[in-house]
C-alpha cells in the first residue's frame, strides 16, 4: 500500500469528487456547544473509482457522504461533483441511507421506482428496469410486499436498488451491507463489484467492516474520531476479483492489520468538542 | 425462549405459510368472535330493551308526561310528522345545509391543515389562533355570527364551518408535523423539489391524519348544525324541537331528538366507512 498523494487527475478528465478542506460544524443549542464533525477532510476521487470510509461510529462519515449528496452543506471548504461545486441534491448522485428510509406507504416495486418517479424519468421501459434491479438485489417474488412486511436486510436492499435503479454517476452508500447475514453480504459484494466493472460508477461507501473495505475498495479513507479527520488515506492494489480467497493473501492481512492500528491508536480519541467535554466514544467492530 | 427437548412436532405458528403475508392474529383463547347476523340480532335486542324500558318507566312510572312521553306517542308524532311532511321537510333541509357546511369545512380545512403543518412561518403565525379557536366553545361565536350575516341560513353554515373547520385543521396540522425527516431526506437526495416532497412525501404520510381529522370534524359540525338551528332558524330538526320543547309538545320534542340522533349516527357511520375505505385502498393499491 502507498500513500495517495492529492493532486488532479493527470488525464484531464473531470475528476468524480474533488472535497477540499471540507468542514461541518454544528450548533448544538441543547448543549450550548458546536460539535466538528468533519475537520479538514480532503480526497480526490476520480472516475469509477471505489473509495470506501472506515471509521468509529460517530466520527462523521454519515455526515461527509451528506455533504457531497448536497443534503448537509460544509461550514468551510468546498466540495465538487463532476467538476461542478456541489449546491444540493443532483440527479447524478444517488444515496443508499443508512436507515433505508423506505416510504411505508410503498410496495418494494414502488419504493424501487420512486427515484425514477421524482425525476420524471418514469417511461415505458420502467417497469422492467425496476424488474431487473429488483431480481439484481434478490428481492424477487416481494415486489408487492411493503417494507414493515420485509426484513431489515431486505429492506436495505430495497434502499440499494432504489439507488442503482436511477443509474448515477456516482454512487453513496452509507453502510449498504450492515443489516445483511454474511453469506447474502458476499454476493452482494459480488454483484457490487460487477455492477461498478460494468458501469463505471464511482462509489463512495461507507462501512464498518474492514475486511469489507478491502475487498471493495480502490481507496480507503480511514476516519479518526471527534473532529473527523482522515487519519490516514490508503490505496488497495490486491488484483480483482477478490473473494473469499484473497483474505488469506499476506497483502490482504497486511493492510488490515495496518488499518486496526490506525483505529485502535486514535490520537484525538474522544472529543475535540469546544465545550471540552470528554465522551469516549465506541469502536465497532465490522 | 425456552429450549424443549422434544425435536418432533414443531409449533405449528412457525410453520404457518406465508411468514411475510398481514396475517389475522390467531384468535385468542376466551373471547369470542361474532358473526354478523349475532352482532344484528344485538343491536335489536338491546334497542328493544331500551324503548321497552322507557315505555314501562313513562306508563307505570312517576314521571308526568310532560318530561317522559311515552315511545308509542313519540313514535305516533313521529308518524303523524312524517305523513304531514314536517318531518321530511326539515329532515331535508338539515342535511342540506349540513352537507354544503362540511363541504365548505373539508375545502378549507384540508389544504390550510396542510399548508399550516408544512410550513414553519404559518405554523408560527396561526397555529395559535387555530388552537384557541379549537379550545373556545363554539356557541360563543354564535351571536358575533349573528351580527354579521343575521338570522338565516348563511348564519347556520358559518357556525358549521366554525365548528367543523378547527377540529379537522388541528389533526391535520399536528399529522403533517409527524412526517419522518429521514424519507424527506431520502426524496431530496433524488432532486425531489419542494412540491414533489409535499406530494410524494407529506401528502402519503398524512393520510392517515386526513382521515381522521374528518371524522373529528364531522361530530363537531353537528355540533355546530346543532347550535345553529337552535338560534338562528326558522326550520330544519334543530327548529322544531326548540319549537316543540317552548310549546310544551313533548312527544315531539323526543321525536326530533330521535331523529337527530339517528342522523349524527349516520354521518359518523358515513365517515367511518369512508375511512375504511381510504385505508383499505392504502393498503392494497397504491
Ligand atoms: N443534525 C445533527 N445535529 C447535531 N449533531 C449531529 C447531527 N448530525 C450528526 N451529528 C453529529 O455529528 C457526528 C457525526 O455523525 P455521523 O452521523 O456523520 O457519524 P457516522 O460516522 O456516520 O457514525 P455511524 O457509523 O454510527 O453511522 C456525531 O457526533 C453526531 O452526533
Ligand atoms: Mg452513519
Amino acid at each position: 500500500m502507498v500513500k495517495v498523494r492529492e493532486s488532479a487527475e493527470p488525464g484531464g478528465r473531470v475528476l468524480a469528487v474533488e472535497a477540499h478542506d471540507v468542514s461541518v460544524t454544528y450548533d448544538r443549542l441543547r448543549e450550548k456547544d458546536t460539535l466538528i464533525a468533519l475537520s479538514g477532510f480532503t480526497i480526490d476521487l476520480q472516475q469509477g473509482e471505489f473509495l470506501a470510509v472506515v471509521g468509529p461510529s460517530g466520527c462523521g462519515k454519515s455526515t461527509f457522504l451528506n455533504v457531497v449528496a448536497g443534503l448537509t452543506f460544509p461550514s468551510a471548504g468546498t466540495v465538487k461533483v463532476m467538476g461542478k461545486e456541489v449546491t444540493g441534491p443532483e440527479t447524478d448522485r444517488a444515496v443508499v441511507f443508512q436507515d433505508y428510509a423506505l416510504m411505508p406507504w410503498r410496495t418494494t416495486e414502488q419504493n424501487v421506482r420512486f427515484g425514477l418517479e421524482l425525476q420524471g424519468r418514469v417511461d415505458a421501459s420502467t417497469k422492467e428496469r425496476v424488474g431487473h434491479y429488483i431480481k439484481l438485489v434478490g428481492l424477487e417474488g416481494f415486489e408487492k410486499a411493503y417494507p414493515r412486511e420485509l426484513s431489515g436486510g431486505m429492506r436495505q436492499r430495497v434502499g440499494l436498488a432504489r439507488a442503482l435503479v436511477t443509474e448515477p454517476r456516482l454512487l453513496l452508500m452509507d453502510e449498504p451491507f450492515a443489516a445483511i447475514d454474511a453469506m447474502t453480504r458476499e454476493v452482494m459484494q459480488d454483484e457490487l463489484a460487477r455492477i461498478v466493472a460494468e458501469t463505471g460508477q464511482a462509489i463512495i461507501f461507507i462501512t464498518h467492516s474492514v475486511d469489507e473495505a478491502i475487498t471493495l475498495a480502490d481507496k480507503i479513507a480511514v476516519v479518526t474520531n471527534r473532529p473527523g479527520r482522515i487519519r490516514e488515506l490508503l490505496t488497495v492494489d490486491i488484483p480483482r476479483p477478490r473473494g473469499r480467497e484473497s483474505r488469506k493473501l499476506p497483502e490482504f492481512q497486511a493492510l488490515r492489520d495496518h488499518i486496526w492500528d490506525l483505529l485502535a491508536d486514535d490520537p484525538a480519541r474522544g472529543v475535540a468538542r469546544a465545550a471540552g467535554a470528554t465522551v469516549e466514544p465506541a469502536l465497532q467492530e465490522g | 425462549m425456552t429450549t424443549t427437548l422434544r425435536p418432533a412436532s414443531p409449533s405449528p405458528r412457525t410453520l404457518v405459510p406465508g411468514v411475510f403475508r398481514r396475517q389475522k392474529m390467531p384468535r385468542r383463547r376466551g373471547r369470542r368472535v361474532f358473526s354478523r347476523r349475532q352482532r344484528i340480532l344485538f343491536s335489536v335486542v338491546n334497542l328493544a330493551c331500551f324503548f321497552l324500558a322507557w315505555e314501562l318507566i313513562a306508563r307505570y312510572g312517576d314521571v308526568p308526561t310532560l318530561f317522559m312521553p311515552s315511545v308509542t306517542d313519540v313514535f305516533a308524532e313521529l308518524v303523524e310528522m312524517s305523513e304531514e311532511g314536517i318531518l321530511w321537510s326539515n329532515l331535508g333541509i338539515s342535511l342540506l345545509i349540513y352537507i354544503v357546511g362540511m363541504a365548505l369545512s373539508l375545502a378549507v380545512a384540508i389544504p390550510a391543515g396542510l399548508a399550516i403543518g408544512g410550513i414553519k412561518v404559518l405554523d408560527k403565525a396561526l397555529s395559535t389562533y387555530v388552537w384557541a379557536l379549537y379550545t373556545m366553545p363554539r356557541i360563543v361565536l354564535m351571536p358575533i355570527i349573528i351580527l354579521w350575516v343575521g338570522i338565516n341560513d348563511s348564519a347556520r353554515i358559518w357556525i358549521i364551518v366554525l365548528s367543523a373547520v378547527p377540529a379537522t385543521l388541528v389533526v391535520i396540522m399536528e399529522g403533517v408535523k409527524t412526517v419522518d425527516n429521514s424519507l424527506l431526506v431520502a426524496a431530496r437526495s433524488f432532486g425531489a423539489s419542494r412540491g414533489q416532497c409535499f406530494a410524494k412525501v407529506v401528502m402519503p404520510s398524512t393520510v392517515p391524519f386526513i382521515a381522521t381529522g374528518v371524522r373529528m370534524g364531522v361530530s363537531r359540525g353537528l355540533l355546530g348544525l346543532f347550535i345553529g338551528e337552535l338560534f338562528t332558524a326558522d326550520n330544519g330538526i334543530g327548529f322544531i324541537i326548540t319549537q316543540a320543547a317552548k310549546t310544551f309538545n313533548s312527544a315531539q320534542t323526543y321525536a326530533m331528538l330521535l331523529v337527530f340522533v339517528l342522523f349524527c349516527v349516520a354521518m359518523v357511520s358515513a365517515t367511518q366507512l369512508l375511512e375504511r375505505k381510504v385505508m383499505e385502498g392504502r393498503r392494497s393499491s397504491d
